[in-house]
């Protein structure tokens, strides 16, 4: 049983200490993750901050490079003198329209139009009126100076080239509606002081710049991967730059086309567009993104935490407000692009993780179950121990329920009451409990259940062919929670102990009477001893003073009660030797013929017989193993009383009768006979129911034959009634026994 | 001793089964020179057989050994006792027994006086007058 608790003590502890691992892991992986995470984040800012200022940088080369050239053009002594010409003429557009000025002017630009560019350009006069142009559109308040008025102030004050951020061209900018003017393509500028030879200014010629060619490409360049996107916004959230993700626009109606310069604001949807989410909110009415909020207050900035943007799809993002160009520039990248390799490790760590527990889990329960198997071919083996050793256990082991039914009794239960299985589960305490014992073991059987005591108890049960004397024990079993389960007990088979336990009270009676009649003995024998001193003395004494008187006669009287007593005396000490042979001398057991043994007493007693004319009547007698020399005692005893205490001729008969296990001799005589209050009396020592005048005698000579026939196992038997004779009958069992 | 002529002889039942202290006793109360008229009974039986007996004189007292075949001095005595024209007979019990027993005994049974059997001659001669004296002068017999 130690075993399968220590076996469960050590898978507590592999589990406990399971579980803590998985938990240290677990903070580890997950510490892991986080650093990685950082790092991960640390890394993506890296590369959109560098990304954003490269792009940066690149386009504030070329539009360094674009302001040099047209502030160098615009020193141009040439151009000076043509414009001098120009701003003669009145600002008016169908004069000017109609000068030789403006043509010439026009010329100049069509013979520079290798270096120039032929996208446009404009002749700015210092009140901002347009007087000369590539279109016709002159003579009238120049629109950059209503979008831009500080850039061209700026220019005029400062005699340097400035850029001027994409617009709508010849379209007042108030009436500017995102994706309304489909017709009026975006455009943006470059503007440089015009310079006359004394270097005062005298216009500002700007120079037209297709967004599409310079601008958004040096931004197209900072597209990272997949997703990223880095485009320059306005100060007011409008996208500069084309979007990478322009058909999407168009196809949710953002845009009409796919140029989407000056289109849109970068305003969050909410949701991603891409996978069909519609705003409900129309698209001012959105909040600017993250980044074009911070970039409306000229702020530079990044967000590693991810935010929605134009389209609604979670981005990474870092931006900064250039001054010198006045936009703002942001670089985007998805996050889901950017964290699909941390994901991926993430999940790829995980995974191993789950993996590492999954195996742990498994491994743990094999080991479980592999001791959950061992435990149970353990107590398998110890339940064929235990029923072998209760099927051959030398005692009777038997099991009821609490209610009282027999559930079992064991093979040597069984052997014991020499009934089958099934009869003493039904029968035993029911049809076999000895009607004498029933009563006692009902009492202890209530008392046991009702006090939840132990149970003991010798009684008989009845079988078919014999009784037998039982020690049953029995004790409440208790299960784990405490109720009784059953009743367990054992029956031990003590009928042999009983036996010889009743021998022993038979042998302890005995001895105790043995005892007694010692104790008599030596107080009557001592008691009848004294006496005849007594007299002895009395009568010496008496001896001593009738002699000294000369009395004669009483001194012959005196000499004879002396003489008396001391026979007495003497006959006295020979019936005591004769008691003491009778009942210490071993006996010689030999078969012998009673008919010699009465032929030998008759010759011992033959003066008696003589004297008394007594007549010997003797039948044939058996053969016996007994003692001779006892048993000549016996029946010369039994004659010379016979012929004692008789008034009349003395007759004796002598006979035998054979019984099952003993003869039975009868010797009867037709003496005074006793009377039945005396005949229990005269076996006793020294008892005498005659004085010594009539009947001379000791008192001992029936003592000696009944001690004799005890010593042979048998018995003496007394029939007689006064005056009617006697007949002394002896019994002597036929077997032998010692 | 102090016997009147006037008055009749004091008798004495001596019940015991052994002649030779019978005859001690007669002379015991000889050599005391008390003029006792002394009968004699074997055992039990035939001192109760001698009292109911109209014709036999009536003893002073009785003087009884306990040891006796047939009827003992214990059985007799519980007779005497038992039997309304006996009972107030004085019993003097004479043994050889001295166990507490045995005396408590006798006293249960009524007996008036214990006396153990002297040893020796000289001794009986100095407790069978006493008992004598006692028993014919000093108790008032019953008529």
């Amino acid at each position: 049983m130690m075993g399968i608790r220590g076996t469960h003590r050590l898978i507590v502890v592999i589990l406990v200490s399971a579980l803590l691992s998985i938990g240290c892991v677990s903070i580890i992986v997950v510490a892991a993750l986080e650093f990685g995470h950082r790092h991960f984040q640390v890394g993506v800012e890296d590369s959109l901050t560098t990304v954003l200022r490269a792009t940066n940088e690149t386009l504030n080369l070329w539009a360094r490079q674009k302001k040099e050239y047209l502030q160098l053009f615009g020193t141009n002594q040439d151009l000076a003198d043509l414009v001098q010409a120009l701003l003669l003429v009145a600002p008016e557009p169908e004069t000017l329209l109609a000068s030789e000025e403006l043509k010439q002017v026009r010329d100049y630009f069509q013979l520079h139009e290798d270096a120039f560019g032929s996208e446009g350009f404009f002749i700015i006069s210092p009140d901002f009126i347009s007087i000369g142009s590539k279109r016709d559109n002159v003579g009238t308040r120049n629109f950059i100076a209503d979008a831009y008025p500080d850039l061209l102030a700026s220019v005029v004050n400062r005699r340097e080239g400035v850029f001027i951020p994409p617009i709508y061209s010849d379209v007042p900018l108030a009436d500017i509606q995102v994706g309304s003017l489909k017709n009026h393509p975006p455009t943006m500028f470059f503007a440089a002081p015009v310079l006359d030879e004394k270097k005062r200014l005298i216009a500002i010629v700007t120079q037209r710049v297709k967004p599409q060619f310079l601008f958004s490409k040096s931004l197209k360049v900072g597209w990272m991967g997949e997703t990223g996107e880095t485009y320059a916004l306005d100060e007011r959230g409008r996208l500069l730059s084309e979007s990478r993700y322009a058909k999407t626009l168009q196809k949710v109606g953002l845009i009409s086309t796919l140029d989407s310069l000056l289109a849109i604001e970068i305003r969050d949807p909410g949701g991603d567009l891409r996978s069909g989410y519609r705003p409900l909110v129309e698209h001012l009415q959105q909040p600017l993104t993250r980044m074009a909020l911070a970039l409306t207050h000229r702020q530079s900035g990044s967000d590693l935490q991810g935010y929605r943007n134009y389209l609604g799809i979670p981005v990474f993002g870092a931006w900064l407000w250039n001054r010198e160009l006045n936009v703002g520039l942001a670089a985007e990248i998805q996050v889901e692009e950017v964290s699909r390799p941390y994901h991926l490790l993430r999940a790829v760590i995980i995974g191993l993780v789950v993996v590492a527990f999954v195996a742990a889990a498994l491994t743990a329960g094999w080991i479980w179950h592999s001791s959950r198997a061992a435990d149970r071919e353990l107590t398998a083996r110890l339940r064929r121990k235990f029923i072998s050793l209760t099927e051959h256990t030398p005692v009777g082991i038997f099991w009821h329920e609490s209610n009282g039914n027999m559930l079992y009794l064991n093979p040597a239960g069984c052997a014991l009451c020499g009934i089958e299985q099934s009869e003493a589960v039904e029968n035993l305490w029911q049809k076999h409990l000895h009607p004498e014992d029933r009563e006692l073991v009902s009492q202890r059987w209530q008392a046991f259940i009702d006090q939840k005591d132990s149970f003991a108890s010798e009684h008989r049960f009845v079988l078919p062919d014999r009784v037998v004397w039982v020690y049953a024990q029995a004790v409440q079993e208790i299960d784990a929670s405490g109720r009784v389960a059953g009743l367990v007990g054992t029956l031990t088979d003590i009928t042999e102990l009983k036996q010889n336990e009743s021998k022993l009270v038979d042998l302890l009676r005995m001895l105790s009477q043995s005892n007694a009649s010692l104790r008599e003995f030596a107080y009557v024998s001592s008691h009848d001893l004294a006496a005849p001193v007594r007299t002895i003395l009395s009568y010496i004494e008496l001896l001593q003073e009738d002699y000294a008187k000369g009395k004669t006669l009483r001194i012959e009287e005196d000499i004879k009660y002396i003489h008396e007593a001391a026979i007495r005396m003497q006959r006295l000490i020979d019936s005591l030797l004769d008691f003491s042979r009778a009942t210490n001398k071993e006996l010689k057991l030999v078969p012998v013929s009673l008919n010699e043994v009465v032929n030998e007493a008759v010759a011992n007693l033959a003066s008696n017989i003589e004297e008394r004319s007594a007549q010997i009547f003797c039948d044939p007698l058996p053969i016996l193993q007994v003692d001779r020399s006892q048993l000549v005692r016996v029946f010369q005893n039994l004659i010379s009383n016979a012929v004692k205490y008789c008034l009349s001729r003395p007759e004796i008969r002598i006979s035998a009768r054979e019984e099952r296990e003993s003869w039975l001799i009868d010797v009867q005589d037709n003496g005074i006979g006793i009377e039945e209050k005396y005949q229990e009396m005269i076996f006793k020592p020294f008892q005498r129911l005659h004085s010594d005048d009539g009947f001379a005698g000791t008192g001992i000579g029936l003592s000696v034959v009944q001690k004799v026939i005890e010593r042979h196992h048998g018995e003496i038997l007394l029939s007689s009634a006064l005056g009617r004779g006697s007949t002394f009958t002896i019994s002597i069992p036929k077997g032998v026994r010692r | 001793m102090s016997n009147g002529p006037n008055k009749r002889r004091a008798a004495v039942l001596l019940v015991e089964d052994d002649a030779a202290h019978r005859n001690l006793v007669q002379r015991a109360f000889e050599d005391a020179r008390l003029l006792i008229d002394i009968h004699f009974a074997e055992n039990g039986e035939e001192a109760l057989n001698f009292l109911r007996d109209i014709h036999s004189p009536k003893p002073n007292f009785i003087l009884m050994d306990v040891n006796m075949p047939r009827m003992n001095g214990i059985e007799c005595l519980r007779e005497i006792r038992k039997d309304p024209k006996l009972r107030l007979f004085p019993v003097v019990i004479l043994t050889t027994s001295s166990d507490e027993r045995d005396v408590m005994e006798a006293y249960g049974f009524g007996v008036n006086a214990y006396v153990c059997k002297p040893v020796g001659f000289k001794e009986f001669m100095t407790v069978i007058p006493k008992i004598g004296e006692f028993w014919l002068e000093l108790v008032t017999n019953p008529s």
